[in-house]
């Protein structure tokens, strides 16, 4: 199969998102822009340009949010549809490098990523109006990736010591802790209902938590490559997967399309040497990638 | 009984009142002073951090060589200590230690060229390895460590080559491209090993109390 269609970028778009209506796709480009294409037209109908030295912290599908964060490490969110500034923190700090919003957009979650040490680093849970609520020890070595519960209650967070922690969102006490996994997971999300947590990386395997217990649910033979994107379709039967090859940038991946309750491979299409982003729009009728490259591919379903 | 800690002025001055400490330097004694603590500060400087990357993985087993037999690449040695910062022995410390093969490649389904090492009552540790490969995301060669000891800060750093050709043979200006600090660029030694040359650094490491 190939891919369905591809929308084109004048910049590398890393990191892709439907808005809540199914209508349009934003995506966050190398240049520092966000773009916002009009899936029929396939045109864009609103550009969000980041100030110098901003970055992109999370644009999570189907929200209308993008939120950013400046040098200082200040917060910002935006509307995607309106292009408008909602909120700004002063909260964070300069090393933060990533940030997750909550579904129902009543706390933020930022880390700073890839630390520079070998100290502790720290997960933090912020209010809206730029308090911290709680602050967690989140492993040796920095935070490759975090996910909010849909219900909000849950944090939790993959460290590049290879082990999940999950806490409370509203105290930030520990609830979870999976400490059975070898390498480090780059991509987590749960399903939609809240009862999975689905991890992978770099052992290539997706693995599914009960998200009572912690305990390992199931996991997927292992993909050809390093898993860097996942993602749950809206109804949660489908996870869609993307690779990674960090050993020579020009080397494609595979995307793939899983069956939830089985593991079974429904689809593989190709992707550049890191498919950074994968998304499910709102209908689940349609599935994103970004792959680093001039364009967004679009999977029919 | 209070006991009264001496300063290192105190002890300092002790000893040259009493003969036990004789200069052959013409320099003052506040100059003698600043020199001396000045040295042992320098020899007491905690290894400096690096990142630990995204390939760690546990529980290597306690190897000290990490390559098979007639595996490609160019034979290395890596042998050090782990001290303290005050220059005491740290037996116990364990030493993760993990990097690319000859082509770039993490073992992540294994533990090809990666270790856990316990060090024994001389604190020292060994491995015989082969230098890394380049890979494009981090394109120095490089070895990852991640030391632990109960009562010390863990340190997260990594090991450079000055032979390196990313390092355009001249590390003291180009380590910033890669390195956090210019000593984790290490001089590598060519021995002579039976039938074969082969590479050899040190790396010593130096804890801080937690």
């Amino acid at each position: 199969m190939a891919i369905d269609r591809k929308i084109p970028s004048d910049s590398e778009v890393r990191e892709v998102a439907f808005t809540s209506d199914g209508a349009a796709l934003a995506g966050a480009c190398q240049d520092r822009k966000v773009r916002v294409w009009d899936l029929a037209k396939g045109t864009v109908r609103q550009t969000l340009e980041l100030e110098k030295g901003d970055r992109v912290g999370a644009l999570p599908t189907g929200s209308d949010v993008l939120a950013t964060l400046t040098r200082e490490g200040q917060i910002k969110t935006w509307n995607l549809q309106t292009g408008k500034v909602g909120i700004r923190l002063p909260g964070a700090t300069p090393e933060t490098s990533d940030l997750a919003i909550s579904p129902d957009r009543r706390f933020l979650v930022s880390s700073n990523g890839t630390a520079s040490n070998g100290s502790e680093e720290m997960v933090r849970i912020w209010e809206t109006d730029g308090r911290q609520r709680a602050s967690m020890p989140a492993g040796i070595g920095g935070t490759a990736t975090f996910a909010i519960s849909p219900d909000n209650s849950m944090v939790v967070a993959s460290s590049y010591d290879a082990n999940v922690r999950a806490w409370s969102a509203r105290n930030g006490e520990l609830i979870g802790l999976i400490e059975e996994l070898p390498v480090a997971m780059f991509a987590m999300t749960f399903s939609p209902d809240g009862k999975l947590l689905a991890t992978a990386g770099a052992n290539r395997i997706v693995y599914l938590w009960d998200t009572g217990t912690w305990k390992l649910a199931r996991k997927f033979a292992p993909h050809k490559e390093m898993i860097s994107s996942l993602a749950f379709s809206p109804d949660g039967k489908l996870i869609l997967t993307g690779g990674f090859n960090v050993i020579t940038l020009k080397h494609p991946v595979d995307v793939v399309l899983h069956e939830t309750s089985t593991g079974k491979i429904l689809r593989t299409e190709t992707g550049a040497h890191r498919v950074s982003s994968v998304a499910f729009a709102p209908d689940g009728k349609i599935a994103a990638f970004a792959d680093g490259q001039k364009s967004v591919s679009l999977l029919k379903l | 009984m209070t006991i009264h800690r001496l300063s290192r002025r105190e002890i300092f001055e002790n000893c040259i009142t009493r003969g036990l400490l004789l200069s052959a330097i013409p320099l003052s004694q506040p100059q003698l002073l600043s020199a001396w603590q000045e040295e042992e500060a320098k020899a007491a400087k905690p290894t400096p951090k690096d990142v630990l990357g995204p390939f760690f993985k546990k529980g290597a087993p306690n190897q000290r060589v990490l390559h098979t037999a007639g595996s490609p690449g160019f034979p290395l040695r890596v042998t050090g200590k782990v001290t303290n910062t005050r220059g005491e022995k740290v037996p116990g410390a364990k030493i993760e230690i993990w990097q690319a093969d000859h082509a770039g490649l993490y073992d992540l389904e294994g533990f090809r060229y990666r270790a856990g090492l316990i060090t024994t009552e001389s604190s020292d540790y060994a491995v015989e390895t082969i230098l890394p490969g380049h890979y494009d995301d981090r394109p120095a060669q490089h070895i990852h460590y991640l030391i632990s000891a109960p009562g010390y800060r863990t340190l997260v750093t990594q090991a450079y080559f000055a032979t390196d050709p990313f390092f355009e043979g001249n590390p003291d200006k180009t380590y910033t491209k890669m390195a956090k600090s210019r000593d984790l660029v290490r001089t590598v030694t060519l021995i002579e090993a039976p039938g074969t040359p082969r590479a050899a650094i040190t790396f010593d490491i130096c804890l801080e109390k937690a």
